[in-house]
């Protein structure tokens, strides 16, 4: 079995308040093989957030280790980890979090624009993301101009343009109706299993982590629960 | 791998038009700022060409004695008196360090050509008025001769403006014969351009004739208006100056400490304070432009602090998606200074029509230099750059995580 793609020995993240210090992570021990699509559930507060955070290399942790695809994370430069999170990691919010007075297009070939990509193929490649989470029609549209579920289709759409190795979504259903989430998950569960790109999931319900096939509990900033829901690539 | 320019200066568009009133109002202290340092130094410059061409037409060291005495508006004026002669010119002339002597009689006087007639001051002088002053030569045909002056010929030699009004169709005046108060005059000369001098008076709106022929056959008269008298040195302009007030004072019979019915004026040194004070108007025009210009800069910075803190969960998001720090500072220095230079072209714009305007209207020169437009963008980047490095730099250094979580 090779190593894992993400890999946390006793990760910490404590954040100082009134003199006093939020363990939001306290000691998390946590593989996740490459190919995975994993959910992580636990009640508000219990550090979910800030694990994905420092998963997506959006924050450093104050204690432990942290390898992604065998990289320790905690040794690289700001530039290289916004490197890292270009390239290997795709983002999807609750609040989708497009830019706003910018088209679907715009706003799905952005990461390319960081990559260095020529505007032409960058284009090509905005309307094939776009075509594949169903929205090609409106590439034209800005935000405000789309429902919710549209909205997170198209930042699906950004997260997996640069062909990321792992796709973090934090309650990504978290904002939408029964039949957008189920559209959502769909697409999620379906880039899982036609590309083998690996997707952590933070959701509060549980029809939402049942589209995965991991489930992991936190609470207090452990982990507290891990258990296979399924055999890997659904059964 | 750090943004393109364009791909920079695309982002920075998007965001001012997303904000356009607000934009603008940023913009308006460069605007304001560029316009006024260009404007003033078109008026200051402006002043100082007219000063300069003055100073040019008068000639160096020249000094002008007036009949009358120093009235109550500061100096005697020509024809208020009737106090100086052609003979003590002459006395004037031969005194020692005295370079030249014009005489000079004016009166204004109508002129015709064929249909067209034009009323302007006549000026009779000597042939000596074209050694003082520099700007007194001809582009067509010569200026008159002492034997002219000797024999009251009529001849006269043209300013630009009355050919222009003259000679409609822009003919060689040379050689043909034009009337001045009902008089035959052969036109022998015509000047080249000495330019407008100080408010607006129109150095080119004369008709030059031999002092005698203006006395004898234009204005019936022996005396003469005024004298302009050239030292031969700056050094000697002062010993020139008492030499002409004692001489003129023992030739008008006055005794002994009696005021002069006369004056003396050195046109030189007024002209050269004048040539500094608007030397130092024109640096302090500007200088008080360049404040408006840091103002605006201070307006620049202000509002990126203010779309800094509003934009935390963009800056968050690109930085999610892959922008480095790097990115995220030249997105916000490249709005800073597309803010100043758009601002400072429109300032530009302004400006130059302003100062076009003020000379249209004004009737004063205001040349506006390439070496002020170039000054003023140049000024502008440096206060784009300058204001909008912090702002930026703040940005740029958001953690990630907290900036996407911005509220
Ligand atoms: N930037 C911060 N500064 C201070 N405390 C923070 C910060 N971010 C998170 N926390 C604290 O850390 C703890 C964990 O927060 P986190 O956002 O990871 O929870 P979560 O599991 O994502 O909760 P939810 O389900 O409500 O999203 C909380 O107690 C929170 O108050
Ligand atoms: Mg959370």
């Amino acid at each position: 079995m090779s190593a894992p793609l993400i890999s946390c020995q006793e990760l910490t993240k404590s954040y100082p308040l009134r003199g006093m210090e939020i363990k939001a992570l306290n000691g998390v021990d946590l593989a996740i093989e490459d190919g995975e699509m994993t959910a992580i559930m636990g009640a508000s507060g219990s550090g979910k957030s800030t694990l994905m955070n420092v998963i997506g290399c959006m924050d450093r942790p104050t204690g432990g280790r942290y390898l992604l695809d065998g990289v320790d994370v905690m040794s690289l430069t700001k530039d290289e980890l916004a490197h890292l999170r270009n390239r290997k990691i795709g983002f999807v919010f609750q609040r989708y979090n497009l830019l706003p007075r910018m088209s679907a297009l715009q706003n799905v070939l952005l990461p390319l624009v960081y990559a260095g990509v020529n505007a032409g193929r960058a284009a090509n490649r905005a309307l094939a993301a776009l075509e594949m989470v169903g929205l090609a029609a409106l590439a034209g549209n800005q935000p405000n101009q789309m429902s919710g579920g549209q909205q997170q289709r198209v930042s699906i759409a950004r997260a997996l343009i640069n062909d990321p190795q792992v796709i973090l979504a934090d309650e990504p259903t978290g904002a939408l109706d029964t039949v957008s989430s189920a559209e959502v998950m769909t697409i999620l569960k379906e880039l899982h299993q036609t590309r083998g790109v690996t997707l952590v999931i933070v959701t509060h319900e549980a029809d939402i982590a049942a589209y995965c096939e991991r489930m992991i509990t936190m609470r207090d900033g452990r982990i507290t629960g891990d258990s296979i829901i399924k055999g890997k690539r659904g059964a | 791998m750090s943004l393109k320019p364009k791909t920079l200066v695309d982002f920075s568009f998007q965001a001012l038009k997303a904000n356009k009133l607000r934009s603008f109002l940023t913009m308006l202290g460069i605007i304001i700022g560029v316009a006024s340092v260009i404007l003033m130094i078109a008026i200051g410059q402006g002043a100082q060409a007219q000063v300069m061409s003055r100073v040019k037409a008068l000639g160096s060291n020249v000094m002008m004695v007036l009949p009358g005495a120093l009235g109550r508006f500061g100096a005697g004026s020509e024809g208020t008196a009737q106090s100086l002669t052609l003979e003590e010119a002459s006395a004037v002339a031969r005194l020692p360090y005295v370079a030249n002597v014009a005489p000079v009689v004016r009166r204004a006087a109508l002129v015709t050509h064929g249909a067209n007639s034009w009323t302007t001051t006549i000026t009779g002088t000597t042939p000596s008025i074209t050694a003082i002053s520099s700007t007194m030569s001809t582009v067509e045909g010569r200026f008159f001769s002492p034997a002219d002056e000797k024999s009251a010929a009529p001849v006269a030699v043209l300013g630009q403006t009355v050919w222009q009004n003259l000679y409609p169709n822009g003919s060689d005046p040379v050689g043909t014969t034009i009337t001045i108060k009902g008089v035959p005059f052969t036109v022998i000369g015509l000047l080249q351009s000495a330019g407008a001098s100080m408010g607006g008076n129109n150095q080119d709106d004369f008709v030059y004739v031999p002092l005698k022929t203006a006395q004898i056959r234009l204005f019936g008269i022996t005396f003469i208006g005024l004298m302009e008298v050239q030292a031969a040195g700056q050094k000697e302009v002062t010993p020139v100056i008492n030499e002409v007030t004692a001489l003129l004072h023992r030739l008008h019979g006055l005794p002994p400490g009696a005021p002069n019915d006369f004056t003396v004026r050195n046109l030189s040194q007024i002209l050269s304070t004048a040539q500094d004070i608007s030397g130092m108007l024109t640096l302090f025009l500007a200088g008080v432009a360049a404040i408006s210009l840091i103002v605006g800069g201070i307006g620049i910075m202000n509002i990126m602090l203010v779309s800094v803190s509003e934009r935390t969960r963009e800056i968050g998001i690109r930085m999610a998606i892959g922008a480095t720090q790097r990115d995220i500072l030249n997105q916000f220095l490249t709005e800073s200074i597309v803010l100043s230079l758009t601002g400072s072209f429109i300032g530009i714009v302004l400006g130059v029509g302003a100062a076009v305007a003020v000379s249209a209207f004004a009737h004063f020169p205001t040349p506006v230099s390439s070496l002020s437009i170039v000054a003023a963008v140049a000024f502008a980047i440096f206060v784009g750059v300058f204001f909008g490095y912090y702002p930026a730099r703040r940005a740029a250094n958001l953690n990630p995580a907290d900036a996407l979580s911005y509220e």
